[in-house]
């Protein structure tokens, strides 16, 4: 696939983003993607779209548990589907922008 | 409550807006939210959320997240926005809850924060 | 003399160098509490403040230097001087680290100054007891 990607993996055009491309992204850290990680990857861009924010961690667990209960708006829900850095590889396979203050 | 941000730039001409917003956000992500005051031109950025053609969109748009960031002080200086001409209709849509304070109360709110960033 | 409340500070610059009276005012303030026994647990420098961190900075002979006075008051007292990565990527100032990740041509990042998050100025308005920032631009 003729992607650019920078060092990290994140799409340099965030422009170049579809569903083939983030199964590939998705790829690219060893996930296979699932109904689970689909919702996720949904709110996740539809927030970007309304806020313009690429949120860290805790607000996606919240974001996550207001729309889809607490048993899925939790870390360990998270990590299970996105193992490590749930907010930074969310983020890379919705095509945003690294997590803003991720440092 | 600890910070105080006290939004008084247009958001046009610089980044003061922008960069007050962010630091809003990270603390609100440290579980420190904090209040905003809204002051002089500072109430130019609440009329953008509405305006989805300006390039400045994406700073209008941040107060829709505030909510879920638990960013719920939000104040508006009542002498501004004569001052700056804004109808109250234009502050009816704002997908945040406010508070209007006169000048004494805007004091108060000073004086009840640790700390206080002006921007 | 008479007893003193020494207090936790955390600075904000937020003025670029040729602001130079308030770029001074940033740092003789800073120095005069270090010289009086307060903790100063960080500089942050924020939006235009950045900018102070170039090592490529050239000011004309005769005017102050105050990326090296910063860098000698680091040296002096084990300062923090942050530089907010936001606005320093922003604005060209980039660590070696970063100028790889970017694959930039150069890294300029003056030493004893770091790169750090905003997280680190949310921090320290829960451990200083005083926030107070140099520059505000309105």
């Amino acid at each position: 696939m003729q992607l650019e990607l920078d060092k990290d993996g994140y799409l340099c055009k965030l422009s170049d983003w579809n569903t083939d491309v983030a199964e590939y992204l998705a790829s690219t850290v060893n996930i296979k993607m699932t109904s689970e990680h689909w919702e996720v990857i949904t709110l996740l861009r539809q927030f970007y779209t309304d806020t313009g924010i690429s949120p860290a961690m805790r607000i996606l667990v919240k974001m996550v548990k207001k729309a889809l209960g607490p048993d899925k708006g939790n870390s360990i829900y998270l990590l299970t589907l996105f193992p490590d850095s749930p907010a930074k590889l969310a983020a890379k396979i919705a095509g945003l922008p690294r997590p803003t203050n991720c440092l | 409550m600890s910070t105080l941000i006290v939004m008084r730039s247009t958001p046009y001409g610089n980044t003061n807006a922008k960069d007050a917003l962010d630091i809003a956000l990270i603390l609100a992500t440290f579980e420190q939210s904090p209040s905003l005051l809204y002051q002089g031109a500072g109430l130019q950025q609440l009329l953008l959320h509405s305006q989805h053609t300006t390039p400045f969109k994406h700073i209008g748009n941040i107060l829709k997240a505030f909510p879920i960031y638990d960013i719920e002080q939000i104040y508006i200086d009542k002498a501004s926005i004569n001052e700056q001409n804004i109808s109250l209709d234009r502050l009816n849509d704002l997908p945040v809850e406010y508070k209007l304070l006169d000048t004494n109360q805007v004091t108060e709110l000073m004086h009840n924060h640790q700390h206080i960033m002006v921007f | 003399m008479p007893a003193m409340n020494l207090l936790n500070y955390c600075i904000i610059v937020r003025c670029g160098p040729d602001q130079q009276s308030q770029a001074l005012s940033a740092f003789e303030f800073t120095q005069a509490l270090l010289a009086q026994g307060h903790k100063v647990e960080r500089v942050f420098f924020y939006q235009q403040g950045v900018l102070t961190a170039s090592s490529l900075r050239t000011p004309a002979q005769g005017e102050l230097n105050i990326t090296k006075m910063w860098q000698q008051l680091q040296f002096e007292n084990k300062l923090e001087l942050d530089v907010c990565i936001a606005a320093a990527l922003q604005n060209g100032i980039v660590d070696k680290t970063e100028s790889e990740r970017y694959e930039l041509s150069a890294h300029n990042l003056a030493s004893g100054f770091q790169l750090a998050g905003l997280g680190q100025l949310a921090g320290a308005t829960i451990t200083c007891d005083r926030v107070v920032t140099f520059g505000a631009s309105q």
